[in-house]
């Protein structure tokens, strides 16, 4: 059982990752990136909600009637979600402000109702909880690659601020400022950017189902 | 806060009551068949999914 | 009268739904493939928007503002959303069959889309009166439509065409959509 939990768990960073594998809750992924900030905030909370969600639903997996799965589901995820809405606009304001209206539409990111239809209702707890901690962990991962790429190219500048403080972590210039390909950040560069490394990823798998037959 | 409790719930309720009539609700005849012609869509919960039909 | 044209054409060609706040493109690069499920689809989605949008709004002006409730807002527009679906898929069922074919089938997959649940927030939160609402709520999903459509043509032509096999698929459709997307931001200055 362990073994599958880690293998469960290590699909979620390439062979099922959620974002450039299964196209799962791509709305978001393209509208956050434009910094790191933004893309680190939203995926830890993307994960922490799913973490939850997954846990809970596994919970009251033996006692939700079969065929009213999905609102029990959706009234759950909804109640997780407005509640971090609330901490995050109490705690971290700044990021509530970069985020905007992507907060709540975590309400409807496909990752989370999918991984509690498809996993968290046929698993234990501690399974749930380890698989919304790969998909979420994925998740974050292909938001900070598209984030890096798009910010550094489009403005050359990379930084981290702590959102609950607002100091800033760390700030690199890694592209002079007359260099930088602006149109990275706006929304031609948000479906290049994802469309080309959802090409490699789906090269990469390919590469590997042709070895793995061989 | 009850408000709200109850409110939510009372809400929820309904959408869980629709959404019981609405699977046991026949779909009309000659529209068996019809598969939306949504391949490779990643919404699980969409009763039409793949993952749904051995269920049904 | 100005002012709601202005309301409608940013809508649909400017702050398009789909090119500009990426709102709604799960169920985008999975129903594209094909014109009839295009236009199916993008006439769900105006039904959806409409009635839902105006269903929350009343809820929330009529119960959650006087009741002091406004944080159940995500909560309850999500649950009414989701009921409309089911209640206009069951309708459609029992009384019209023909409109079942076309578009009953997608309804079930706009629940979760991104682009309802944002209009229903977006109603309340850019302060509305009743008739600018009723014509964002009509503006947004046509934007919708016109390019999913527009999409579904070329996706046909695509399915055919030579294309690289890491490319095949949804990561072309996604650089297809960036072309689109520079192509509406010339809008830009219209208004």
């Amino acid at each position: 059982m362990a073994k599958e939990m880690w293998e469960n768990f290590k699909s979620g960073f390439v062979k099922e990752n959620p974002v450039f594998a299964l196209y799962l809750g791509i709305c978001s992924v393209l509208a956050i990136t434009t910094t790191l900030n933004n893309a680190l905030g939203m995926g830890i909370t993307v994960t922490i909600v799913l973490i939850l969600a997954n846990t809970i639903v596994s919970l009251l997996r033996k006692i939700t009637p079969n065929e009213i799965r999905i609102p029990v589901y959706i009234v759950i995820i909804s109640t997780l979600v407005k509640s971090s809405e609330l901490l995050i606009k109490a705690y971290a304001p700044t990021l509530d402000t970069a985020l905007g209206v992507f907060i709540p539409l975590i309400v409807v990111n496909c990752i989370i109702l999918g991984r509690a239809e498809a996993y968290a209702s046929k698993h234990s707890v501690i399974e749930s909880a380890v698989d919304g901690l790969g998909k979420g962990l994925g998740y974050t991962f292909g938001l900070i690659i598209m984030s890096v790429i798009r910010q550094v190219l489009g403005t050359g500048v990379l930084n981290l601020t702590n959102p609950f403080t607002g100091n800033m972590i760390f700030e690199i210039q890694i592209i002079p400022a007359d260099y930088v390909i602006s149109v990275f950040t706006q929304a031609v560069g948000a479906f290049l950017t994802f469309a080309l490394i959802a090409a490699a990823v789906s090269a990469l798998n390919a590469r590997k189902q042709t070895k793995g037959a061989k | 806060m009850m408000i709200a409790v109850g409110f939510g719930l009372t809400l929820g309720g309904i959408f869980a009551i629709s959404y019981y009539m609405n699977m046991k609700t026949p779909v009309p005849e000659g529209c068996e068949s019809l598969q939306a012609a949504c391949d490779g869509c990643a919404m699980t919960h969409c009763h039409k999914h793949p993952t749904h039909q051995q269920e049904v | 009268m100005e002012n709601l044209l202005t309301l409608a054409i940013s809508a649909i060609l400017i702050n398009n739904i789909v090119l500009s706040q990426f709102l709604g493109i799960c169920p985008f690069l999975g129903v594209s493939r094909k014109k009839d499920s295009a236009i199916g689809m993008g006439l769900a989605v105006i039904f959806v928007i409409v009635g839902a949008s105006i269903l929350s709004y009343l809820l929330y002006h009529l119960v959650l503002d006087p009741l002091d409730i406004e944080y159940m807002n995500l909560i309850s527009f999500i649950l009414v959303i989701a009921s409309f679906v089911q209640f206009t898929e069951m309708f459609i069922k029992k009384y019209s069959p023909s409109l079942y074919k076309s578009l009953g089938i997608y309804l079930p997959l706009i629940t979760t889309n991104c682009a309802v649940l944002y209009v229903a927030l977006a109603n309340i939160t850019s302060g509305y009166n009743f008739v600018e609402m009723i014509t964002y709520s009509i503006a947004v999903p046509v934007g919708f439509m016109l390019v999913l459509i527009i999409f579904s043509y070329i996706r046909e032509r695509l399915d055919i065409a030579p294309v690289p096999k890491a490319f095949k698929g949804n990561p072309v459709a996604l650089i297809v959509a960036a072309l689109m997307a520079i192509a509406f931001s010339g809008l830009a200055g219209l208004v």
